[in-house]
């Protein structure tokens, strides 16, 4: 197994009577990227927070880079985390904000910086509260990119950003993790177009971890089987169905688990449709209350 | 110790244009008014001193850059020591800087004063008879440090409660003042008084020293007041 | 070489394929270099590692091999042993879903085997 770069153990965080995590444990390892995906409340936020020493958790223990992470000065520089809410100072013009992100983060390259604000046509002569919506995005993108930190976070990076924009985003991001691999872990809603540019997928839900696994192996172990009510229900039993629908006397279930080819070939010769279940639609049916 | 330097290097700026504009407009008003003496003498006589209209200045200025300041500097990954040490030496060097042009504030008015029958030199001389100029200066230095820490210290109290802080401070303010107008004579006035005086070593041989060390030991406690707010303050956004 | 993300196979076992096809259809040479994992994640967007599961199949089936320090290349007799591999799954791939087809809308063997030899030219 590859280095731990960041681990939680037993994390609770309450808010009132909400449990935002529940005993939350999760291991990251070094130089690969992650995505944690989770409906809006799952805890996402809450978990990238507590780990950044952002907020305090209610008990728990969050370790990084071997030592206890809270608000440790020699862990947290080597964690660059963008959060989705705007947090920088509004009068500072962009090319200062750069310069200033520039001397907290050891390994910040200011040249792939300017780089990446030619791409986004990022104007750094703007002062942060005359930028649109998109350009704040594009912004923590710049800064959590060039900071080059060993661990990079990023919440919901594209918010606000059109689709030729995202592409931009992904590429830079594949490119640079090629070239000067670290670990990132991103926080996102569009799980369709970016799956295929995690390594793993960690599932949040209710404040618990329901899966962490590869995304293929989410794809792989996922499948449609539909055909006559009785004939699925038959061929469905004993494996785990997350979702049924009806329609007329067609009935759909999907099945998350590992399956044989073997089992496969039966439900097909039975005369049942299988079919892969789009990453989004899985996601939405692992998540379901 | 870098990180904290670069902290400091973020505030900096602000800081130093704050102050830059806020001592344009005063020398604008300043002169105004020496205009307008120039045309006619007034009955009666004034004090024109920068220090006095700096003080609101130096209370308000860390008040509003607290929040900004603190969520930033955490963005870039700092700890909350970090960023409240930062705080503490942009305080001890925004009230050098302020002591200084308040100095050079005073000298100013002994200028003008020459000139003009209606202006008087300076308050503080009036108040610490055998006072230096050194003394002086270590008398606004700790002045501003107690003033300063007290912006801030209402920053991170507002940071932590919110409009719920505003409202109970601005409250009180104005009940403090009602109350202080309403005591003017008795004996809870007179015990007031006193205290005030000896706090601010009025007539007192030395009194300017006593006062700059009164200043610094609430300044103290004040940054002690700070740094236990932030110590576990979570981020709001 | 082009990735379906929409598709049920996933992306290593297509990127897998796609490397056979271009060795079949001669595309790639025998003892040439293969573009490296980090190019292949580059130009198609996806994970290394992805990219890398892709290789390492071919890796296993001795169709690639690892030069240390320099990348992958195809092996010599590469072509054969993709020919070889896709002989024994050509019945599973394509023969039973064309038998199960034509014998869903009616096609007897031996109208099956007629369109075969004459290459499908009249089947109107």
């Amino acid at each position: 197994m590859s280095e731990i770069i960041l681990e939680t153990k037993n994390l609770t965080k309450s808010y009132g009577n909400v449990k935002a995590l529940d005993n939350f444990n999760v291991k990251f390892e070094k130089d690969k990227i992650y995505g944690l995906l989770g409906r809006n409340g799952a805890g996402k936020t809450t978990l990238l927070n507590i780990t950044t020493s952002r907020i305090f958790t209610d008990s728990g223990m969050v370790t990084a880079f071997g030592e206890n992470a809270v608000e440790n000065g020699q862990v947290l520089p080597k964690i660059c985390y963008m959060p989705e809410k705007d947090m920088f100072m509004h009068k500072m013009k962009v090319r200062e904000i750069i310069k200033h992100a520039g001397g907290f983060y050891a390994d910040f390259d200011m040249q792939y910086a300017e780089n990446l604000c030619e791409k986004f046509v990022l104007d750094k002569n703007k002062k942060y509260n005359a930028l649109s919506r998109g350009y704040e995005s594009i912004l923590r993108i710049v800064i959590g990119l060039a900071s080059r930190a060993p661990l990079t976070i990023f919440d919901e990076p594209v918010l606000g950003l059109d689709a030729a924009v995202r592409d931009i985003f992904y590429t830079e991001l594949i490119e640079d993790f090629t070239n000067n691999p670290r670990t990132f872990i991103i926080s996102t809603h569009l799980i369709e177009e970016s799956a295929d540019i995690f390594e793993e997928a960690i599932i949040i839900k209710n404040g618990q971890l329901i899966e962490q696994t590869a995304c293929e192996t989410l794809k792989e172990n996922a499948h449609y089987v539909s055909g006559k009510a009785e004939a699925v229900d038959a061929a469905a039993a004993g494996l785990n169905v997350i979702h049924t629908e009806s329609v007329a006397s067609v009935k759909i279930c999907a099945i998350y688990g590992k399956v044989s080819p073997e089992k496969l070939r039966e439900l097909k010769a039975a005369g049942l449709d299988i079919s892969p279940v789009p990453v989004q639609k899985l996601f939405i049916y692992l998540t379901e209350n | 110790m870098d990180r904290i330097i670069n902290c400091v290097k973020f505030q900096a700026n602000r800081y130093l244009k704050t102050t830059i504009v806020f001592t344009a407009i005063f020398l604008i008003s300043y002169f105004a008014i020496v205009a307008m003496l120039l045309l006619a003498e007034p009955e009666g006589s004034m004090y024109m001193g920068y220090y006095v209209m700096a003080l609101i200045f130096a209370f308000l200025t860390p008040g509003i850059l607290y929040k900004d300041t603190f969520n930033n500097l955490m963005l870039f990954s700092n700890t909350r020591k970090t960023i409240t040490a930062s705080m503490l030496l942009c305080t001890v060097a925004f009230s050098a800087l302020l002591a200084v042009l308040s100095e050079l504030g005073e000298l100013l008015n002994l200028g003008m004063c020459r000139i003009f029958n209606s202006l008087i030199s300076s308050s503080i001389d009036n108040i610490y008879r055998d006072i230096t100029t050194p003394q002086k200066l270590l008398w606004f230095f700790t002045l501003f440090l107690m003033v300063v820490l007290i912006g801030n210290v209402y920053g991170a109290f507002n940071y932590k409660f919110g409009k719920m802080f505003k409202a109970f401070f601005w409250g009180g303010f104005g009940v403090l003042m009602m109350l202080s107008s309403l005591l003017s004579n008795g004996q809870v006035y007179i015990a007031v008084s006193n205290a005030a005086k000896w706090f601010f070593g009025y007539q007192m041989v030395g009194g300017a020293n006593w006062c700059s060390l009164h200043f610094f030991i609430v300044a103290v406690v004040l940054g002690a007041i700070l740094w236990l707010l932030a110590r576990r303050q979570p981020q709001n956004a | 070489m082009k990735l379906d993300f929409s598709s049920e196979k996933s992306i290593y076992l297509q990127i897998a394929e796609n490397i056979e096809n271009d060795i079949l259809r001669g595309a790639i040479e025998e003892e040439s270099q293969l573009p490296s994992t980090n190019e292949m994640a580059v130009i198609f967007k996806i994970n290394p590692a992805t990219a890398g599961k892709g290789v390492g199949l071919l890796v296993d089936e001795e169709i690639v091999y690892k030069k240390r320090g320099i990348g992958m290349f195809v092996a010599q007799g590469a072509k054969k042993q993709i020919q070889k591999k896709r002989r024994r799954v050509f019945y599973d791939n394509y023969i039973s879903t064309l038998l199960f087809e034509a014998n869903s809308i009616g096609i007897t063997r031996d109208e099956l085997v007629k369109m075969i030899t004459d290459g499908g030219a009249d089947n109107e």
